[in-house]
Protein backbone atom coordinates (compact mmCIF):
# COMPACT_ATOMS: atom_id res chain seq x y z
CA UNK A 1 0.00 0.00 0.00
CA UNK A 2 1.24 3.50 -0.76
CA UNK A 3 0.20 6.11 1.73
CA UNK A 4 -0.88 9.37 0.10
CA UNK A 5 1.62 11.14 2.35
CA UNK A 6 4.29 9.04 0.75
CA UNK A 7 3.20 10.22 -2.67
CA UNK A 8 3.32 13.82 -1.55
CA UNK A 9 6.75 13.25 -0.03
CA UNK A 10 7.92 11.63 -3.24
CA UNK A 11 6.72 14.72 -5.07
CA UNK A 12 8.69 16.95 -2.74
CA UNK A 13 11.76 14.81 -3.12
CA UNK A 14 11.53 14.76 -6.89
CA UNK A 15 10.93 18.53 -6.95
CA UNK A 16 13.98 18.80 -4.71
CA UNK A 17 16.00 16.99 -7.37
CA UNK A 18 15.45 19.96 -9.67
CA UNK A 19 16.60 22.36 -6.98
CA UNK A 20 19.63 20.26 -6.22
CA UNK A 21 20.54 20.04 -9.87
CA UNK A 22 20.24 23.79 -10.32
CA UNK A 23 22.00 24.91 -7.19
CA UNK A 24 24.58 22.28 -6.44
CA UNK A 25 25.40 20.40 -9.57
CA UNK A 26 25.20 22.95 -12.33
CA UNK A 27 26.49 25.88 -10.29
CA UNK A 28 29.92 26.90 -9.04
CA UNK A 29 33.35 27.12 -10.56
CA UNK A 30 34.35 23.55 -11.35
CA UNK A 31 37.51 24.55 -13.17
CA UNK A 32 36.78 22.34 -16.15
CA UNK A 33 34.58 23.64 -18.95
CA UNK A 34 34.31 20.06 -20.22
CA UNK A 35 32.97 18.83 -16.88
CA UNK A 36 30.69 21.83 -16.49
CA UNK A 37 29.23 21.07 -19.92
CA UNK A 38 28.82 17.39 -19.13
CA UNK A 39 27.18 18.08 -15.78
CA UNK A 40 24.90 20.67 -17.35
CA UNK A 41 23.78 18.10 -19.88
CA UNK A 42 23.46 15.43 -17.19
CA UNK A 43 21.40 17.82 -15.08
CA UNK A 44 19.08 18.48 -18.00
CA UNK A 45 18.51 14.78 -18.60
CA UNK A 46 18.13 14.08 -14.89
CA UNK A 47 15.52 16.81 -14.60
CA UNK A 48 13.57 15.19 -17.39
CA UNK A 49 13.75 11.84 -15.64
CA UNK A 50 12.79 13.30 -12.26
CA UNK A 51 9.91 15.19 -13.88
CA UNK A 52 8.76 11.98 -15.52
CA UNK A 53 8.86 10.18 -12.17
CA UNK A 54 7.10 13.15 -10.63
CA UNK A 55 4.37 12.94 -13.22
CA UNK A 56 4.03 9.23 -12.65
CA UNK A 57 3.63 9.83 -8.93
CA UNK A 58 1.21 12.66 -9.63
CA UNK A 59 -0.81 10.47 -11.93
CA UNK A 60 -1.08 7.88 -9.19
CA UNK A 61 -2.12 10.62 -6.77
CA UNK A 62 -4.79 11.85 -9.13
CA UNK A 63 -6.13 8.37 -9.48
CA UNK A 64 -6.25 8.01 -5.72
CA UNK A 65 -8.09 11.29 -5.64
CA UNK A 66 -10.57 9.97 -8.16
CA UNK A 67 -10.89 6.87 -6.05
CA UNK A 68 -11.67 9.04 -3.06
CA UNK A 69 -14.41 10.67 -5.09
CA UNK A 70 -15.97 7.31 -5.85
CA UNK A 71 -15.90 6.39 -2.17
CA UNK A 72 -17.75 9.61 -1.44
CA UNK A 73 -20.35 8.80 -4.05
CA UNK A 74 -20.72 5.31 -2.59
CA UNK A 75 -21.08 6.77 0.85
CA UNK A 76 -24.19 8.71 -0.21
CA UNK A 77 -26.16 5.49 -0.01
CA UNK A 78 -25.47 5.19 3.68
CA UNK A 79 -28.43 6.54 5.62
CA UNK A 80 -27.34 9.26 8.01
CA UNK A 81 -27.97 8.79 11.67
CA UNK A 82 -30.24 11.74 12.07
CA UNK A 83 -31.66 12.79 15.35
CA UNK B 1 42.25 32.44 -14.45
CA UNK B 2 43.67 30.90 -11.26
CA UNK B 3 45.40 32.90 -8.58
CA UNK B 4 48.96 33.68 -9.67
CA UNK B 5 51.94 33.81 -7.33
CA UNK B 6 55.58 34.01 -8.43
CA UNK B 7 54.45 33.65 -12.05
CA UNK B 8 52.71 30.35 -11.23
CA UNK B 9 48.94 30.02 -11.55
CA UNK B 10 46.80 27.79 -9.42
CA UNK B 11 44.66 25.30 -11.35
CA UNK B 12 41.25 26.81 -12.06
CA UNK B 13 38.25 25.68 -10.09
CA UNK B 14 36.85 25.57 -6.59
CA UNK B 15 37.22 22.08 -5.08
CA UNK B 16 34.41 22.94 -2.66
CA UNK B 17 32.04 23.61 -5.56
CA UNK B 18 33.09 20.35 -7.21
CA UNK B 19 32.49 18.42 -3.99
CA UNK B 20 29.13 20.14 -3.57
CA UNK B 21 28.25 18.99 -7.08
CA UNK B 22 29.29 15.44 -6.20
CA UNK B 23 27.28 15.56 -2.97
CA UNK B 24 24.30 16.93 -4.90
CA UNK B 25 24.50 14.06 -7.34
CA UNK B 26 24.67 11.65 -4.43
CA UNK B 27 21.52 13.16 -2.93
CA UNK B 28 19.77 12.97 -6.28
CA UNK B 29 20.83 9.36 -6.55
CA UNK B 30 19.02 8.59 -3.30
CA UNK B 31 15.97 10.61 -4.39
CA UNK B 32 15.70 8.59 -7.59
CA UNK B 33 15.89 5.37 -5.64
CA UNK B 34 13.03 6.30 -3.34
CA UNK B 35 11.07 8.07 -6.10
CA UNK B 36 11.35 5.07 -8.38
CA UNK B 37 10.19 2.66 -5.70
CA UNK B 38 7.26 4.90 -4.77
CA UNK B 39 6.22 5.35 -8.39
CA UNK B 40 6.42 1.63 -8.95
CA UNK B 41 4.22 0.78 -5.98
CA UNK B 42 1.79 3.64 -6.53
CA UNK B 43 1.27 2.84 -10.19
CA UNK B 44 0.87 -0.81 -9.32
CA UNK B 45 -2.05 0.16 -7.11
CA UNK B 46 -3.80 2.30 -9.71
CA UNK B 47 -3.01 0.02 -12.60
CA UNK B 48 -5.16 1.93 -15.06
CA UNK B 49 -2.77 4.85 -15.27
CA UNK B 50 -2.20 6.01 -18.77
CA UNK B 51 -1.84 9.70 -17.86
CA UNK B 52 0.88 11.75 -19.38
CA UNK B 53 2.14 8.44 -20.46
CA UNK B 54 4.34 7.09 -23.17
CA UNK B 55 7.37 8.27 -21.35
CA UNK B 56 9.73 5.83 -22.88
CA UNK B 57 10.69 4.46 -19.50
CA UNK B 58 9.25 1.14 -20.38
CA UNK B 59 11.10 1.06 -23.67
CA UNK B 60 14.38 0.79 -21.89
CA UNK B 61 13.35 -0.33 -18.43
CA UNK B 62 11.06 -3.10 -17.39
CA UNK B 63 9.61 -1.11 -14.51
CA UNK B 64 9.72 2.21 -12.73
CA UNK B 65 11.67 0.57 -9.97
CA UNK B 66 14.29 -0.48 -12.52
CA UNK B 67 14.20 2.98 -14.04
CA UNK B 68 14.73 4.45 -10.58
CA UNK B 69 17.58 2.04 -9.99
CA UNK B 70 19.17 2.96 -13.34
CA UNK B 71 18.87 6.66 -12.54
CA UNK B 72 20.28 6.06 -9.08
CA UNK B 73 23.29 4.22 -10.47
CA UNK B 74 23.86 6.81 -13.20
CA UNK B 75 23.81 9.60 -10.61
CA UNK B 76 26.05 7.62 -8.31
CA UNK B 77 28.57 7.03 -11.13
CA UNK B 78 28.49 10.71 -12.03
CA UNK B 79 28.92 11.58 -8.36
CA UNK B 80 31.91 9.26 -8.03
CA UNK B 81 33.58 10.65 -11.16
CA UNK B 82 32.94 14.22 -10.07
CA UNK B 83 34.11 13.53 -6.55
CA UNK B 84 37.29 11.91 -7.83
CA UNK B 85 37.96 14.97 -9.95
CA UNK B 86 37.26 17.20 -6.94
CA UNK B 87 39.88 15.31 -4.92
CA UNK B 88 42.35 15.53 -7.79
CA UNK B 89 41.71 19.26 -8.14
CA UNK B 90 42.14 19.83 -4.42
CA UNK B 91 45.41 17.85 -4.36
CA UNK B 92 46.73 19.64 -7.42
CA UNK B 93 45.90 23.04 -6.00
CA UNK B 94 47.66 22.11 -2.77
CA UNK B 95 50.74 20.93 -4.64
CA UNK B 96 50.76 24.02 -6.84
CA UNK B 97 50.46 26.21 -3.75
CA UNK B 98 53.60 24.52 -2.42
CA UNK B 99 55.28 25.13 -5.76
CA UNK B 100 54.19 28.74 -5.57
CA UNK B 101 55.82 28.96 -2.13
CA UNK B 102 59.02 27.40 -3.43
CA UNK B 103 58.92 29.71 -6.45
CA UNK B 104 58.54 32.72 -4.18
CA UNK B 105 61.64 31.63 -2.24
CA UNK B 106 63.37 30.96 -5.54
CA UNK B 107 62.58 34.44 -6.83
CA UNK B 108 63.87 35.92 -3.55
CA UNK B 109 67.14 34.03 -3.98
CA UNK B 110 67.24 35.11 -7.61
CA UNK B 111 66.84 38.75 -6.67
CA UNK B 112 69.54 38.42 -4.00
CA UNK B 113 71.90 36.82 -6.53
CA UNK B 114 71.11 39.56 -9.00
CA UNK B 115 71.90 42.17 -6.36
CA UNK B 116 75.18 40.40 -5.56
CA UNK B 117 76.00 40.25 -9.25
CA UNK B 118 75.24 43.92 -9.71
CA UNK B 119 77.22 44.87 -6.59
CA UNK B 120 80.22 42.77 -7.69
CA UNK B 121 80.10 44.35 -11.14
CA UNK B 122 80.16 47.81 -9.57
CA UNK B 123 83.07 46.86 -7.32
CA UNK B 124 84.95 45.42 -10.25
CA UNK B 125 84.40 48.54 -12.31
CA UNK B 126 85.48 50.76 -9.43
CA UNK B 127 88.64 48.71 -8.82
CA UNK B 128 89.56 48.79 -12.50
CA UNK B 129 89.11 52.56 -12.54
CA UNK B 130 91.35 52.87 -9.49
CA UNK B 131 93.93 50.63 -11.15
CA UNK B 132 93.84 52.77 -14.27
CA UNK B 133 94.23 56.00 -12.26
CA UNK B 134 97.17 54.53 -10.34
CA UNK B 135 98.80 53.42 -13.58
CA UNK B 136 98.46 56.96 -14.97
CA UNK B 137 99.89 58.54 -11.84
CA UNK B 138 102.82 56.13 -11.60
CA UNK B 139 105.25 57.92 -14.05
CA UNK B 140 104.60 61.19 -12.25
CA UNK B 141 105.25 59.92 -8.70
CA UNK B 142 108.26 57.79 -9.54
CA UNK B 143 106.42 54.48 -9.34
CA UNK B 144 104.90 55.07 -5.92
CA UNK B 145 101.42 54.34 -7.31
CA UNK B 146 102.41 50.91 -8.67
CA UNK B 147 101.51 49.25 -5.36
CA UNK B 148 98.10 50.90 -5.40
CA UNK B 149 97.69 49.78 -9.02
CA UNK B 150 98.43 46.17 -8.11
CA UNK B 151 96.02 46.27 -5.14
CA UNK B 152 93.25 47.73 -7.29
CA UNK B 153 93.79 45.00 -9.88
CA UNK B 154 93.51 42.35 -7.18
CA UNK B 155 90.27 43.93 -5.95
CA UNK B 156 88.96 43.97 -9.53
CA UNK B 157 89.79 40.27 -9.95
CA UNK B 158 88.08 39.39 -6.68
CA UNK B 159 85.01 41.40 -7.62
CA UNK B 160 84.97 39.73 -11.04
CA UNK B 161 85.01 36.35 -9.29
CA UNK B 162 82.06 37.41 -7.11
CA UNK B 163 80.23 38.68 -10.18
CA UNK B 164 80.72 35.42 -12.02
CA UNK B 165 79.59 33.34 -9.04
CA UNK B 166 76.56 35.58 -8.53
CA UNK B 167 75.79 35.30 -12.23
CA UNK B 168 75.89 31.52 -11.97
CA UNK B 169 73.53 31.68 -8.99
CA UNK B 170 71.19 33.90 -11.01
CA UNK B 171 71.20 31.37 -13.84
CA UNK B 172 70.63 28.49 -11.43
CA UNK B 173 67.71 30.24 -9.71
CA UNK B 174 66.17 31.13 -13.07
CA UNK B 175 66.48 27.51 -14.07
CA UNK B 176 64.90 26.43 -10.79
CA UNK B 177 62.07 28.89 -11.27
CA UNK B 178 61.45 27.53 -14.75
CA UNK B 179 61.48 24.00 -13.35
CA UNK B 180 58.91 24.94 -10.71
CA UNK B 181 56.78 26.64 -13.34
CA UNK B 182 57.02 23.51 -15.45
CA UNK B 183 55.90 21.30 -12.55
CA UNK B 184 52.95 23.61 -11.92
CA UNK B 185 52.06 23.54 -15.58
CA UNK B 186 52.14 19.73 -15.51
CA UNK B 187 49.81 19.78 -12.52
CA UNK B 188 47.40 22.12 -14.30
CA UNK B 189 47.45 19.93 -17.38
CA UNK B 190 46.90 16.80 -15.29
CA UNK B 191 43.94 18.47 -13.63
CA UNK B 192 42.59 19.54 -16.97
CA UNK B 193 42.87 15.97 -18.18
CA UNK B 194 41.22 14.75 -14.97
CA UNK B 195 38.36 17.18 -15.64
CA UNK B 196 37.98 15.85 -19.15
CA UNK B 197 38.08 12.29 -17.85
CA UNK B 198 35.37 13.14 -15.32
CA UNK B 199 33.37 14.81 -18.09
CA UNK B 200 33.59 11.61 -20.17
CA UNK B 201 32.47 9.56 -17.18
CA UNK B 202 29.53 11.90 -16.55
CA UNK B 203 28.57 11.77 -20.20
CA UNK B 204 28.74 7.97 -20.03
CA UNK B 205 26.57 8.01 -16.90
CA UNK B 206 24.10 10.30 -18.65
CA UNK B 207 23.77 7.62 -21.31
CA UNK B 208 22.66 5.19 -18.61
CA UNK B 209 19.83 7.45 -17.41
CA UNK B 210 16.40 6.12 -18.35
CA UNK B 211 15.04 7.34 -21.64
CA UNK B 212 12.25 9.84 -21.30
CA UNK B 213 10.33 10.55 -24.44
CA UNK B 214 7.27 12.73 -24.25
CA UNK B 215 4.58 12.34 -26.84
CA UNK B 216 3.48 15.52 -28.58
CA UNK B 217 1.01 17.38 -26.37
CA UNK B 218 -2.64 16.69 -27.18
CA UNK B 219 -4.63 19.45 -28.86
CA UNK B 220 -6.20 21.80 -26.34
CA UNK B 221 -9.94 21.26 -26.00
CA UNK B 222 -12.13 24.27 -26.70
CA UNK B 223 -14.28 23.76 -23.63
CA UNK B 224 -13.42 23.50 -20.00
CA UNK B 225 -13.44 19.94 -18.62
CA UNK B 226 -16.32 18.93 -16.40
CA UNK B 227 -14.15 18.66 -13.29
CA UNK B 228 -13.47 22.34 -13.23
CA UNK B 229 -10.57 22.23 -15.65
CA UNK B 230 -6.88 22.34 -15.23
CA UNK B 231 -5.93 18.83 -16.30
CA UNK B 232 -3.10 16.96 -14.69
CA UNK B 233 -0.78 19.79 -13.81
CA UNK B 234 -3.49 21.94 -12.24
CA UNK B 235 -4.81 18.98 -10.37
CA UNK B 236 -1.40 18.70 -8.80
CA UNK B 237 -2.14 21.86 -6.90
CA UNK B 238 -4.74 19.96 -4.91
CA UNK B 239 -2.33 17.52 -3.41
CA UNK B 240 -3.32 18.40 0.10
CA UNK B 241 -6.83 17.47 -0.94
CA UNK B 242 -5.41 14.22 -2.21
CA UNK B 243 -3.84 13.69 1.18
CA UNK B 244 -7.12 14.10 2.93
CA UNK B 245 -8.97 12.18 0.27
CA UNK B 246 -6.49 9.37 0.81
CA UNK B 247 -7.20 9.43 4.52
CA UNK B 248 -10.89 9.43 3.71
CA UNK B 249 -10.39 6.26 1.72
CA UNK B 250 -8.58 4.64 4.57
CA UNK B 251 -11.02 5.81 7.23
CA UNK B 252 -14.08 4.81 5.25
CA UNK B 253 -12.44 1.54 4.31
CA UNK B 254 -11.88 0.90 8.01
CA UNK B 255 -15.53 1.64 8.70
CA UNK B 256 -14.67 4.97 10.30
CA UNK B 257 -17.22 6.88 8.28
CA UNK B 258 -17.33 10.07 10.28
CA UNK B 259 -13.60 10.63 10.23
CA UNK B 260 -13.67 9.66 6.60
CA UNK B 261 -16.24 12.37 5.95
CA UNK B 262 -14.15 14.79 7.92
CA UNK B 263 -11.10 14.05 5.84
CA UNK B 264 -13.18 14.17 2.72
CA UNK B 265 -14.32 17.64 3.70
CA UNK B 266 -10.71 18.59 4.22
CA UNK B 267 -10.09 17.32 0.73
CA UNK B 268 -12.37 20.04 -0.64
CA UNK B 269 -10.49 22.40 -2.93
CA UNK B 270 -10.00 26.05 -2.06
CA UNK B 271 -13.36 27.37 -3.27
CA UNK B 272 -14.59 25.74 -0.06
CA UNK B 273 -11.64 27.31 1.63
CA UNK B 274 -13.44 27.99 4.89
CA UNK B 275 -13.53 24.28 5.47
CA UNK B 276 -10.03 23.70 4.24
CA UNK B 277 -8.64 26.67 6.13
CA UNK B 278 -7.10 24.57 8.87
CA UNK B 279 -4.98 22.79 6.33
CA UNK B 280 -4.08 26.03 4.60
CA UNK B 281 -0.43 25.98 5.51
CA UNK B 282 0.08 22.39 4.51
CA UNK B 283 -1.87 22.94 1.30
CA UNK B 284 0.09 26.07 0.46
CA UNK B 285 3.33 24.24 1.06
CA UNK B 286 2.32 21.47 -1.30
CA UNK B 287 0.92 23.85 -3.88
CA UNK B 288 4.06 25.88 -3.81
CA UNK B 289 6.28 22.85 -4.01
CA UNK B 290 4.24 21.39 -6.84
CA UNK B 291 4.26 24.74 -8.59
CA UNK B 292 7.98 24.62 -8.19
CA UNK B 293 7.86 21.16 -9.70
CA UNK B 294 5.96 22.64 -12.61
CA UNK B 295 8.65 25.27 -12.94
CA UNK B 296 11.26 22.55 -12.95
CA UNK B 297 9.26 20.68 -15.55
CA UNK B 298 9.12 23.84 -17.60
CA UNK B 299 12.83 24.30 -17.22
CA UNK B 300 13.39 20.73 -18.36
CA UNK B 301 11.19 21.39 -21.34
CA UNK B 302 13.30 24.36 -22.20
CA UNK B 303 16.39 22.20 -22.00
CA UNK B 304 19.43 22.18 -19.78
CA UNK B 305 20.20 25.79 -20.54
CA UNK B 306 17.00 27.00 -18.88
CA UNK B 307 17.10 29.35 -15.91
CA UNK B 308 17.13 27.73 -12.48
CA UNK B 309 13.57 27.02 -11.34
CA UNK B 310 12.14 29.40 -8.77
CA UNK B 311 9.48 28.84 -6.19
CA UNK B 312 7.01 31.23 -4.60
CA UNK B 313 8.36 32.90 -1.46
CA UNK B 314 7.93 30.64 1.54
CA UNK B 315 7.67 27.36 -0.40
CA UNK B 316 9.30 24.41 1.35
CA UNK B 317 10.81 21.19 0.06
CA UNK B 318 11.00 18.11 2.26
CA UNK B 319 13.31 15.14 2.21
CA UNK B 320 12.21 11.50 2.16
CA UNK B 321 12.21 11.45 5.95
CA UNK B 322 9.89 14.45 6.04
CA UNK B 323 12.55 16.92 7.12
CA UNK B 324 12.39 20.32 5.51
CA UNK B 325 15.37 20.63 3.23
CA UNK B 326 14.86 23.95 1.54
CA UNK B 327 12.74 27.03 1.77
CA UNK B 328 12.22 29.69 -0.87
CA UNK B 329 13.34 33.19 0.02
CA UNK B 330 11.74 36.42 -1.18
CA UNK B 331 13.68 36.05 -4.41
CA UNK B 332 12.05 32.67 -5.06
CA UNK B 333 15.34 30.77 -4.77
CA UNK B 334 15.12 27.65 -2.64
CA UNK B 335 17.86 27.46 -0.08
CA UNK B 336 18.78 24.86 2.49
CA UNK B 337 17.34 25.73 5.86
CA UNK B 338 19.21 25.45 9.11
CA UNK B 339 17.79 23.44 12.00
CA UNK B 340 16.42 26.56 13.76
CA UNK B 341 14.51 27.71 10.70
CA UNK B 342 13.27 24.18 10.18
CA UNK B 343 11.85 24.06 13.72
CA UNK B 344 10.13 27.38 13.14
CA UNK B 345 8.49 26.18 9.92
CA UNK B 346 7.41 22.88 11.45
CA UNK B 347 6.05 24.67 14.54
CA UNK B 348 3.93 27.03 12.42
CA UNK B 349 2.58 24.19 10.31
CA UNK B 350 1.86 21.97 13.30
CA UNK B 351 -0.18 24.68 15.01
CA UNK B 352 -2.33 25.11 11.93
CA UNK B 353 -2.74 21.38 11.49
CA UNK B 354 -3.84 21.03 15.12
CA UNK B 355 -6.54 23.59 14.44
CA UNK B 356 -7.50 21.64 11.34
CA UNK B 357 -7.77 18.44 13.36
CA UNK B 358 -10.12 20.09 15.85
CA UNK B 359 -12.26 21.42 13.05
CA UNK B 360 -12.50 18.05 11.39
CA UNK B 361 -13.51 16.49 14.68
CA UNK B 362 -16.32 19.02 15.02
CA UNK B 363 -17.37 18.42 11.45
CA UNK B 364 -17.48 14.67 12.07
CA UNK B 365 -19.83 15.19 15.05
CA UNK B 366 -22.06 17.47 13.00
CA UNK B 367 -22.21 14.95 10.19
CA UNK B 368 -24.46 12.72 12.31
CA UNK B 369 -27.37 14.94 11.40
CA UNK B 370 -26.86 14.99 7.65
CA UNK B 371 -29.26 13.73 4.98
CA UNK B 372 -28.33 11.95 1.70
CA UNK B 373 -27.41 14.36 -1.08
CA UNK B 374 -28.41 13.91 -4.74
CA UNK B 375 -25.91 12.16 -7.06
CA UNK B 376 -22.95 14.30 -8.07
CA UNK B 377 -20.32 13.93 -10.72
CA UNK B 378 -16.98 15.16 -9.41
CA UNK B 379 -14.96 15.25 -6.24
CA UNK B 380 -15.29 19.01 -6.05
CA UNK B 381 -19.04 18.80 -6.39
CA UNK B 382 -19.15 15.85 -4.03
CA UNK B 383 -17.36 17.74 -1.32
CA UNK B 384 -19.54 20.79 -1.85
CA UNK B 385 -22.66 18.66 -1.63
CA UNK B 386 -21.48 17.06 1.56
CA UNK B 387 -20.85 20.43 3.13
CA UNK B 388 -24.19 21.76 1.99
CA UNK B 389 -25.83 18.67 3.32
CA UNK B 390 -24.14 18.90 6.67
CA UNK B 391 -25.22 22.50 7.05
CA UNK B 392 -28.77 21.60 6.14
CA UNK B 393 -28.76 18.64 8.55
CA UNK B 394 -27.55 20.92 11.32
CA UNK B 395 -30.29 23.41 10.63
CA UNK B 396 -32.91 20.68 10.63
CA UNK B 397 -31.59 19.18 13.81
CA UNK B 398 -31.46 22.58 15.45
CA UNK B 399 -34.97 23.45 14.23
Amino acid sequence: MVDPDELVTATYVLAGVGVELSEEVAGGDLGSPALEGALGSFAGRSRRVSNAFGEAVMAASVNLDAAAGSYLRADQSIPPRGG
Amino acid sequence: MGESVAEIELPDGDPGAVRDAARGLGAISAAFESGGATAERALGLVGGWTGFASMGFRDSCASYREAGEAAREACRDAAVATGRYGDRLADARERVRKLQGEAEDCLERLKAAQRRESDAAEREQSARTRAQDAALRSPLDGGLSLGEHAGALNDAEAAAGDRIRAGRAVAAEREEHERLKGLAKDEREDVKEAGQEAARAVTGAEGRLPEVTYPPPPAKPDTKPADGGGGLLNTLGELSGINDAGRAIKDIGDGNILDGLGHAAMAAPTPFGKVAKGGKLAKEGVEQATKHGDDAAGAAGRGAGGAPPKAPPGAVVRGPDGRIISRAGDDGVLRQVNPEQRKEIIGDAREELDKAGQFVEKLGRDARHGTPPPPVRTKRQTAAEILRLLGKGLEEAGG
